[in-house]
């Protein structure tokens, strides 16, 4: 998986009609000290997040296997709003203290 | 399945139900002579028997990666199965 801040939102009338509905997001995927990197990935919000959450998105044919992505034709899925993250001994990113 | 590092631990209460329990953390892919190759990524382990520092091994793709330990389907693309005691490379056949 790859973990990312929610950095804006798509919106698109005109799209596959498995697609209704849904909340597409954009995601700027961050690296082990929680900066930012230059790759960004569109992903469907599978659990109602947020602008500006750290946020987990899942790709490939994993990402349908949520309930709200079955059979959907999504491949990027988020799963999981993040609260805190660790990396050796020191917490790197806290939610609330953002 | 690869050879990989734990280097931290993410907490995430707000996730998809059938994550729940399930630990989540940063894993750095490691090649056969445990030298980092390519960049970290974000892995579930259900077997939860994994600290910081620790040299596993995971599965990136197919089926295997999103079945849960009872056989549940799980959103994930990359999983923790288990933790390597030691590798032992035949010597005609040591990478390098």
């Amino acid at each position: 998986m790859l973990m990312g801040k929610v950095v804006g939102t798509v919106i698109s009338t005109q799209k596959d009609p498995g697609l209704q509905g849904y909340k597409l997001f954009v995601v700027q995927c961050v690296d082990v000290s929680m900066k930012p990197t230059s790759s960004y990935v569109i992903a469907v919000d599978a659990i109602g997040c947020g602008e500006d959450e750290m946020v987990i998105v899942v790709q490939g044919s994993s990402a349908r296997i949520t309930e709200r992505t079955k059979n959907k034709p999504v491949d990027a899925a988020i799963i999981a709003i993040v609260d805190s993250v660790e990396v050796g001994k020191n917490r790197v990113y806290e939610k609330y203290k953002q | 399945m690869d050879i990989a590092k734990v280097m931290g631990t993410i907490v995430a209460t707000q996730k998809d139900p059938s994550l729940s329990g399930v630990k989540i953390c940063i894993i750095q892919p490691l090649d056969q002579d445990l030298k980092e190759k390519g960049k970290p990524l974000v892995a579930t382990d259900s077997t939860s028997m994994r600290d910081t520092g620790e040299i596993v091994y995971y599965v990136a793709s197919g089926d295997a990666v999103s079945t849960g330990t009872e056989g549940q389907k799980m959103p994930v693309d990359a999983a923790i199965v288990g933790i390597i005691d030691h590798i032992h490379y035949k010597k005609e056949y040591l990478p390098g």
